[in-house]
């Protein structure tokens, strides 16, 4: 997003989707999500603040991508594992060797790494994507849709990839 | 259909931030689009300081800080860390389930490093805090990001904790 102030190189709303995000309804939307049962009907209730935490967490993670020079799919791990159903089944459900990575059997219906500018993709909040056969189905539908999109973003933006005016930025880790 | 100037498109393409929202049991999500507004000016010349406010009225969020750097020489890496007047980010909820509640995120801080090689590259140090104050009474929660390094056979990692 434009203006990067004239004293800095950059500024801290490289993901204004994900900010947008943060919001009460896309809390409302995750409830909605987390079950068929559970907490379904008690949307207009007051959410968890770990929820809302975690979306300010994630937004927090967001700033700082422009200076991660890292394997992609720690990164998509980073934006993808903070989301309620997940991060409350670490916590009630499963013990914690068994965190959902993004691989195997959750691959399908996590964003797979792409190559390119993560936090440029301004059109694609990374946005949890559920479990559910019926909806892994559909997640897959949209994420193949997504995929072309973002090649097509991916050619008309790959000519500067990590060059967003950070120091050194193009420099490795 | 008629060729769009480049910046009509740019600006069409970004002022609609496609964001899923979920409905019914049966989820036929509707696209919903945002608006986001981010101003930011400099407001002092000596020492430099910028501000920066961002708002996302639609979703009731509102994000704003004042932005100063000082950058210090400590051996061969640049550590960059926040100013005195830089307290760090700030976002509030005007709206909604968490209304009144106020986020601070702290900064972390970075190191320019390899500048006698010529090669820079920036680490990211220290630890992030996000604190919330304001909003309904009861569980506040609080989240602490450490930026760890570990040096192994002369090649560096860095991780999140």
């Amino acid at each position: 997003m434009e203006p990067i102030p004239n004293l800095e190189y950059w500024q801290y709303l490289d993901r204004p989707d994900v900010f947008a995000a943060l919001s009460p309804s896309f809390v409302s939307y995750m409830c909605m999500c987390l079950s068929r049962n559970f907490l379904r009907g008690r949307i207009n209730d007051s959410p968890h603040p770990f929820e809302r935490m975690l979306a300010v967490l994630r937004f927090t993670l967001t700033k700082d991508l422009k200076f991660v020079v890292c394997p992609l799919p720690i990164l998509t791990f980073l934006l993808t594992l903070p989301t309620a159903r997940q991060s409350l089944q670490t916590l009630q459900l499963r013990p914690r060797r068994t965190l959902p990575l993004p691989l195997g059997r959750n691959a399908r219906t996590v964003p797979q790494p792409r190559v390119g500018l993560p936090f440029n993709d301004t059109q694609e909040p990374p946005l949890l994507r559920l479990r559910d056969s019926q909806r892994a189905e559909r997640s897959q539908l949209e994420h193949k849709e997504r995929q072309e999109r973002a090649e097509q973003f991916f050619v008309q933006t790959s000519e500067e990839p990590f060059d967003s005016g950070d120091v050194g930025g193009s420099g490795t880790g | 259909m008629e060729a769009e100037p480049d910046e009509a498109q740019a600006l069409r393409r970004l002022s609609k931030l496609s964001l899923v929202t979920g409905e019914g049991p049966t989820g036929t999500g509707t696209d919903e689009t945002a608006r986001v507004v981010y101003v930011t000016e400099q407001v002092s010349h000596h020492p430099p300081v910028s501000a920066y406010f961002a708002t996302c009225p639609q979703r009731s969020l509102q994000l704003f800080g004042i932005d100063q750097i000082s950058a210090k020489v400590s051996g061969t890496t640049l550590r960059v860390s926040p100013g005195q007047y830089n307290q760090g980010i700030f976002v509030r909820v005007t709206g909604g389930f968490g209304v009144g509640e106020r986020y601070h995120i702290t900064h972390p801080i970075a190191s320019v490093n390899g500048i006698l090689r010529g090669s820079f590259y920036v680490t990211v140090g220290e630890s992030t805090v996000i604190s919330v104050s304001g909003g309904k009474p009861g569980q506040r929660f609080r989240t602490i990001i450490e930026y760890k390094e570990e040096v192994r056979l002369s090649v560096s990692s860095f991780f999140l904790k």
